[in-house]
């Protein structure tokens, strides 16, 4: 990494500080605030490619909301950094990026994805084999990314990033009642479009 | 404990986010509602699945190496970032503006300097 004095360009590592950078105030400050935010980087992309469905976009919403987290570092209250930067996400991408025209697609990664024909996912618990071999990980994820945004929020931030509700009603600023029956209607969702327990009906 | 209040409360059971008080009593509803029982079952498999899914995503090494250059404090906190992202076409603010300004402000000088070099003969 390269600091850009008046005098000349000082190349440092970020991962160990020299104490040279630790008494600027400024690199002081930004490699505290990289120390708290790196660790949720993947949590917070996760949350930005279900909100914008869009690689480009959601690495751009990313870079945003750490430059903007950096800028507010001085008001952060130390009451848990990764719904701190969710809401800052959050806030950007309803305010900043304009909604998508062009129809819905999942998130970006192939993570998940395996060659055509090939299984999409190894559950660990016989007892859900026959739903997750059926739906798949890319189904899932699909179904999801074309969730209604009020009920993809909760669903992402609870069974995908794995948020506490106290955590999620700071993200979404939302009531726990408010945010239970958005979670319910979203797992309803899930449920219908998998068809989970019709199997049961006479 | 009725089932309309059931339906809501099995998924706070079902993410541990019931308070004891009331974990009791829609347990409690649970052992005499053969309904809301399938209902839990159901939405147990359900949350399971997309648990299970393991939607996390990893961000790019490229994105995660240009987050590590933030702060560069003379040229400003935004810059390496906003740099590589209007590299990669992302960038949302555009520099039309700043070079027409820049157009308009040299203009201007060449035209005083111009009209300066030029004020000895017109005065003549």
């Amino acid at each position: 990494m390269c600091y850009r004095t008046r005098q000349s360009v000082v190349a440092v590592s970020w991962t160990t500080e020299p104490a040279a950078v630790l008494t600027h105030p400024e690199m002081e400050r930004g490699w505290r605030f990289r120390q708290a935010a790196l660790p949720h980087l993947n949590s917070v992309y996760t949350m930005a490619s279900y909100l914008t469905r869009d690689t480009a976009e959601a690495e751009y919403a990313v870079q945003e909301c750490f430059v903007r987290g950096l800028r507010g570092f001085d008001w952060y209250s130390g009451d848990g950094m990764k719904p701190w930067l969710l809401r800052i996400l959050r806030d950007f991408c309803k305010a900043e990026l304009t909604p998508r025209g062009k129809a819905l697609v999942p998130p970006v990664s192939d993570r998940n994805e395996g060659p055509a024909g090939s299984p999409d996912l190894v559950p660990s618990s016989a007892a859900q084999v026959t739903p997750l071999r059926r739906c798949g990980a890319r189904r899932v994820r699909r179904l999801i990314a074309e969730l209604p945004e009020e009920f993809r929020e909760p669903i992402v931030l609870r069974d995908i990033i794995q948020l506490s509700y106290r955590d999620i009603t700071k993200v979404l600023g939302v009531s726990t009642d408010t945010l239970l029956s958005r979670l319910a209607a979203a797992r309803s969702e899930v449920r219908a479009r998998l068809r989970i327990g019709e199997q049961a009906a006479p | 404990m009725n089932c309309s209040q059931t339906e809501i409360l099995i998924h706070a059971l079902l993410d541990n986010e019931l308070a004891t008080s009331h974990a009791i009593d829609v347990e409690a509803h649970l052992r005499t509602c053969a309904a809301c029982s399938e209902e839990l079952a159901a939405f147990e498999i359900t949350r399971k699945v997309v648990v299970q899914a393991d939607l996390m995503e990893f961000a790019p090494t490229s994105l995660r190496k240009r987050l590590q250059l933030v702060p560069s404090p003379i040229v400003g906190a935004t810059a390496p970032v906003v740099a590589a992202a209007n590299s990669r076409g992302l960038g949302r603010r555009s520099f039309a503006p700043g070079l027409l300004l820049g157009v308009a402000v040299s203009a201007a000088v060449a035209a005083t300097i111009l009209l300066a070099s030029s004020l000895p003969w017109i005065i003549k």
